[in-house]
Order: structure tokens, then C-alpha cells, then sequence
């Protein structure tokens, strides 16, 4: 499979170097856009359906094209992918996140007997864990690879879309199923984030909303754990220029946890509005960014676990725009380093949340991590 | 920083050099101008980090300090509860003692009166009030036995020191307590070599000596047969005492181990104590109790197949003496 990738600024950079490339005969049968919402987004579908190409899109906030990590630009990646082997899913929310990811799966497995899905869901309010929910509730509950992102809107937090060549929508999903014999997806969502201290309970909680923790309502908990209890005037909404950067490390098992940025505090009920949901009796504990090192631990860890990728065609990067709040301009080096292990043509974006598969197998929705995943047309 | 930057910028386009060299020379300020954005935000990070690390630390060890106060308050209340059960535990032990010794003197006397009323006015007393009499003194009898057995329940845990106890020993002392009734019953008491464990002795001879008891006075047609065995499981030494006898229903293996309970066959002799001081001797070493029925063996006659009571008892190593 032949696969090329690059960035462009404008919509009419995009056209010329598809043509371009089609000049030189490459003959794409697939392309994944990563587009900010600065960008005429809403006119990309029809530029691809004209040349015949299928399309999966999204915006983003922040666009990664091989090495490098763009603002307000479209990447684009573009695969001369057999027909037979992918099937487009796009899918409006009507019944509720968890019915649409439901939806995606039955599709997904209906499709292929060992599906493979790369997946971008819009709605800035929607519960990412009721997503993976959906996506995962197949009978047997059998894991699969699923790797993708929330579409993002350069943190307007406003609308993010998805798109394809004739439909877009600021609600719902847009994924790709691969034929998993054909086209292998391997990957890994890892994050690098330390925990610290003692472990917390959610003692009420709704979808994800926390209302309390340890019976202490949620918000006044997390601000005096964070050192505001000085200030009676703290605001839930200054939450969000911290909160990102240490996230809420949630106990799923002996050996992992996942992780939960908050992104508003409710100053009237005092609750705190996470990405994901969180049910009662779940624990958790505080995390600290580990410091610039993790990138080099980020970095190790997803070559010691995708050692047997580098002949990969293409490369898909989903990460954190909390990641980016908390690394700065060393996130630049943690793209370069990944990009620099495979040199494959590579394309991600800064996400509101990431979906993947854990160390495990088991897929978990997520905040603040990277999540990486090589595709390889099979021999 | 960033104006400074771009003055030395604007500086730099202005200077009468060479192309090669403005762009050489813009490049390296770039570079220094993105090296300071990094130092930059490098400090910054590591400054709130630093503040938040101390935050959360803080809070952590009040939170600690608050959860060990919490503690300490059970804890002390946890003693509290203890020695009020002790108190009144030891209270009632004291109380069944006492009230066991008390009341055997007066039944001693009401019994022994009666028979001597009996004897004396045997001439006087028709054949009603004999009759009464006898209901009296075995009466009298009946309520001896809940005393001696409470007496008894009441006394086991008294025993305080462990003994090296060989089992097969206790066997043979069982056999020769009951060597009456083994005879008259024609029962058969084997055993497999069992072993030798620290154990509080007397108790364990009373459990054992219930258990084959209870066999005999609850036997089928059959002659009783029961054997005694036992085996390690890997932690705890399990005891199996099997007969041939009508066998229990084991919907009862809560119910027959409470006292005075007596789940059926009352026309059997006891007072349903028997049980109950097995699963106290028990539960004194820290082990369990229950029963299981057997199997009835093919082309039996029998009801049931019998009932085997099995009993565990930890492997303590030498207490300290």
C-alpha cells in the first residue's frame, strides 16, 4: 500500500497537492483529514468526493503532520488502500452516544469477521466513556483494535465536526473499519503521568458529572487539593487553566489506571464536569506530570511495544490537547521522536480526548495520553 | 522577550551585511528566541509543579492525619466494646457456674427426698402418688443433666494451656470412657493413624467422645460401625468421624451445633448439648464444624447410609510456654 502524507494551509494548497500527486500516478482510494476549524472544513468533503477519494475528517486543536505539529493548518494523509478491505461508517447521535457507538460496532462487525476500527467522534459535551462503551458492547465483548480521537476546535470548545466526502455534522461518529486480515492495525494509548498521593472515592456521580468525593462536594475537594482553599472567590472556571495538566488517575485494575482531566467546575452545586464519566465507588488518586522525561518515556515505550511495526505504511498520532498544555514546545519532540523511529508518513491531531487499547488489549477511553497506531496492509 | 527578539530582528535587516549572512545571523536568533521559549516554559512548569507537589502532599498528610485520627477514635471505641463483651462475657460464664452449682444441691436434695418419701410411706401412698413420685425424681434427673452439660459448655474454655495431644491416644481413652455402652450396643470403633497436634486435651476428648457417642445413640437397625480419620489440607488438620447410623438431614448443620437443640429422634436419651460443646471445643482452637450424610450403601436395607461429622483444627506450632 502506498501511503503519502502532508500538511497544507488552505484549501487550495490541499487541491494542488492532490494533484500533484496524482500526477505522478499515485491513485489514492482513501484519505483521513485532520483540519482546525480555521480551515474551510466545510468544503473539504466535496474537494475529495470531485477526485472520487473517500474521506474520513475531523477538526481538531492542533494538527500533527509527520515530524512537526501545526497550527491552524489541515493534514492529510492519503492511502491507496484496496476498496475491499475498509468501509466508511458515518453516524449521526440520534439515540444517545452510547447507541451510536453501538451502532459503529454492529456495523464494524458485521463488515469483517476481524474488524479494526479508527474512529473520530464530535460533540464537545458528549461522554467519551459512553462512546467507548457503545463501541465496545459487541456479543462476547470481544476486544478489538480501536484507536481514535475527540474532534477538537482549537479550544474554542464551541463545535467540533466530523466529515466525509458528502456529510458532515457537529454530533456523531465517523470511523473507519479495516478488514483486519488484510490491513493490520496495531497500537497503544500510553500517557507518562505519575500518581501521587492517597486514593480518593466518588461517592455521587452522574454520566460525568461528579457531584462528591469522599462525601466532600467535588469541586471545593479538588480546589483544596490544588491549593485555592486560601481564596474563597475561586471560581469553578479557573479550574480549567490547571486542571488539564493533572488529571484524575482512575483505578481500573492492579496494574493501570486511566486517566480524567475535569474541564468545568459547576460554582453553584459545587460539582466538577469531567471529559469521561465516572460511577460511584470508583477510586482515584491525583497525578503530577512526571516532568519533560516523559516524552522519552512516552517515546520508549511505544517502540518496545510497536518494535514489530517499523515496516509500517502509515502512522496515526492521537494526542491530548492537555498533553500540549502541559509539555509546551517539548510536545514537538515527543512527535519528532515517534515520527523519527518509523519515518513512515505519519498524521495525527490534538484531540479532546483519545480512544485506544491499553498495554493489555483492553480498550479504554482516555485523557492526557498518546495514542499511536501503525497501519500495514498484510502480505 | 519576544519584542526583544524581534527588535534584534528588525536590527539585524537593517545591518549592511550579505544576504547569506542576515539569513545566517535571523536563524540563530530563531533558534535562541525558540531555546528561550523552552527555558521559558521549562520554569514555569517546574514552579507550579513544584507548588502543586507541595499542595497535594499537604493535603495528603492531613488527610492521613485525619483518616489515623479516625482510627485511633475506633480503635479505642473497638477496645472499648471489647472489654465491656469480655466483662459481660465472663459475667455470664461466672453466672452459669454458680447458678449450675447452686441449683444441683436443692435438686439433689428434692430428688433424694422424694425417693425417701417414696421408701417410707410406701404403705400410705396409693399407687397414683407413686407414680408422681418417680415423675418427680426423674424429673429432677433431667434437669441434673442440662446442669452438668451446662457446667460442662460452660467450662471449656477454661482450659488454658495447650498440650501435645496424640490423637490415637485420645481414641483409646474414648473407647475405654465408653466401653459400656460400645459393648452393650455391639458397635465397632476404628481409626486410620492420626495425628499429633498441639490442643486443648480435655476438650478435644469431649468433642471426640460427643462425636462417637452421638453415633452409637442414633444407629440404625445395623450395629454401629464408626471410624475416625483425618488428613492435612494444607492448613488446617480436617477430622472425619463416620457412622452407619439414620443419618441427618444436613438442611440441620447450623441448627444441631446450637445448644438444646435436638433435631429429631426424641426418644433418644439427651438433652441436645452434645453438639454444641463440640462446636464450642472447636471454635476454641480456632477451627470449624459440620456434618455431611453418606451415601446409603447399594442393596442397603438401611434409611440414610449414615453421617459423617468432620472437624478442622489449625496446625499450631509450639506455643510459647
Amino acid at each position: 500500500m502506498t501511503t503519502v502524507s502532508f500538511v497544507s494551509f488552505d484549501l487550495a494548497g490541499l487541491e494542488t497537492r492532490l494533484l500533484s500527486e496524482l500526477k505522478t500516478g499515485f491513485r489514492p482510494t482513501l484519505a483521513v483529514i485532520f483540519c482546525s476549524p480555521q480551515q474551510a472544513y466545510t468544503d473539504i468533503g466535496e474537494l475529495f468526493d470531485r477526485y472520487n477519494i473517500d474521506l474520513m475528517g475531523c477538526t481538531t486543536a492542533g494538527e500533527i503532520v509527520d515530524a512537526e505539529l501545526h497550527d491552524s493548518a489541515i493534514s492529510c494523509l492519503l492511502l491507496d488502500v484496496n476498496r475491499a478491505y475498509y468501509k466508511l461508517i458515518f453516524t449521526k447521535n440520534t439515540e444517545g452516544v452510547f447507541q451510536t457507538g453501538r451502532q459503529v460496532r454492529r456495523e464494524a462487525d458485521a463488515t469483517f469477521r476481524n474488524p479494526a476500527l479508527i474512529v473520530a467522534s464530535a460533540g464537545v459535551t458528549n461522554d467519551g466513556e459512553e462512546i467507548v462503551r457503545g463501541l465496545k458492547s459487541a456479543a462476547f465483548s470481544r476486544e478489538i483494535p480501536l484507536f481514535g480521537g475527540l474532534a477538537g476546535d482549537d479550544l474554542t470548545i464551541v463545535n467540533t465536526y466530523i466529515f466525509s466526502r458528502t456529510t458532515i455534522t457537529h454530533d456523531g461518529i465517523a470511523a473507519i473499519v479495516f478488514d483486519n486480515d488484510k490491513i493490520e492495525i496495531k497500537g497503544i494509548a500510553t500517557s507518562g503521568w505519575q500518581a501521587l498521593g492517597s486514593s480518593h472515592t466518588v461517592t455521587k456521580a452522574q454520566g460525568n458529572t461528579v457531584y462528591t468525593i469522599n462525601d466532600e462536594p467535588a469541586l471545593d475537594f479538588f480546589i483544596r487539593f490544588f491549593g485555592f482553599h486560601d481564596n474563597a472567590n475561586v471560581k469553578g472556571k479557573q479550574l480549567s487553566t490547571i486542571a488539564a495538566q493533572y488529571p484524575l488517575q482512575v483505578i481500573r485494575g492492579d496494574d493501570y489506571a486511566v486517566l480524567r482531566s475535569p474541564i468545568k467546575g459547576n460554582d453553584e452545586n459545587r460539582s466538577l464536569m469531567l471529559v469521561g464519566s465516572l460511577k460511584v465507588g470508583d477510586q482515584f488518586k491525583f497525578s503530577i506530570s512526571p516532568g519533560i522525561e516523559v516524552i522519552d518515556q512516552t517515546i520508549a515505550e511505544v517502540k518496545a511495544f510497536l518494535h514489530d511495526t517499523l515496516d509500517a505504511d502509515a502512522l496515526i498520532l492521537f494526542s491530548c490537547k492537555g498533553r500540549h498544555a502541559a509539555l509546551g514546545p517539548f510536545l514537538c519532540d515527543e512527535i519528532e521522536g515517534i515520527y523519527n523511529h518509523w519515518k513512515k508518513p505519519m498524521i495525527g491531531f490534538l484531540t479532546y480526548g483519545e480512544i485506544g487499547n491499553v498495554k493489555k488489549g483492553i480498550c479504554e477511553f482516555h485523557n492526557e495520553t498518546c495514542s499511536l497506531l501503525a497501519i500495514k496492509e498484510r502480505n | 522577550m519576544i519584542e526583544s527578539f524581534q527588535t534584534l530582528k528588525m536590527l539585524v535587516s537593517h545591518l549592511d551585511i550579505s544576504l547569506t549572512e542576515k539569513t545566517e545571523l535571523l536563524r540563530f536568533a530563531s533558534k535562541v528566541e525558540n531555546e528561550q521559549t523552552r527555558l521559558e516554559f521549562r520554569h514555569l512548569r517546574s514552579t507550579k509543579d513544584r507548588d502543586i507537589s507541595i499542595n497535594l502532599l499537604k493535603e495528603t498528610v492531613n488527610e492521613l492525619e485525619r483518616q489515623k485520627n479516625l482510627l485511633e477514635k475506633q480503635s479505642q471505641q473497638l477496645t472499648k466494646n471489647l472489654h465491656a463483651l469480655e466483662m459481660s462475657y465472663n459475667e455470664m460464664e461466672q453466672f452459669a457456674h454458680i447458678a449450675s452449682h447452686d441449683l444441683k444441691s436443692p435438686l439433689r436434695n428434692i430428688s433424694g427426698f422424694s425417693k425417701i418419701l417414696k421408701q417410707r410411706y410406701r404403705d400410705t401412698i396409693d399407687e397414683s402418688g407413686k407414680e408422681y413420685i418417680d415423675f418427680i425424681v426423674h424429673n429432677t434427673q433431667m434437669m441434673t443433666n442440662v446442669i452438668d452439660d451446662l457446667l460442662i459448655y460452660s467450662q471449656i474454655d477454661h482450659e488454658k494451656e495447650l498440650a501435645l495431644t496424640n490423637f490415637n491416644r485420645i481414641v483409646e481413652l474414648v473407647s475405654v470412657n465408653l466401653k459400656t455402652v460400645i459393648t452393650d450396643e455391639n458397635a465397632t470403633l476404628t481409626t486410620d493413624n492420626l495425628p499429633t497436634l498441639w490442643a486443648h486435651k480435655s476438650g478435644i476428648i469431649r468433642l471426640l467422645q460427643n462425636l462417637v457417642e452421638n453415633a452409637i445413640k442414633y444407629r440404625s437397625e445395623a450395629a454401629p460401625k464408626i471410624h475416625i480419620s483425618a488428613h492435612f489440607n494444607g492448613q488446617d488438620w480436617q477430622f472425619s468421624v463416620a457412622d452407619n447410623g439414620v443419618g441427618l438431614d444436613e438442611v440441620y448443620n447450623d441448627k444441631a451445633f446450637q445448644p438444646f437443640q435436638r433435631i429429631n429422634q426424641r426418644d433418644r436419651p439427651g438433652m441436645g448439648m452434645g453438639l454444641a460443646i463440640c462446636r464450642k471445643v472447636t471454635k476454641l482452637h480456632g477451627g470449624n464444624i459440620w456434618f455431611s450424610r453418606n451415601l446409603p450403601n447399594i442393596g442397603s436395607n438401611t434409611k440414610g447410609g449414615g453421617t459423617t461429622f468432620h472437624f478442622t483444627l489449625p496446625q499450631i506450632s509450639q506455643p510459647m510456654l
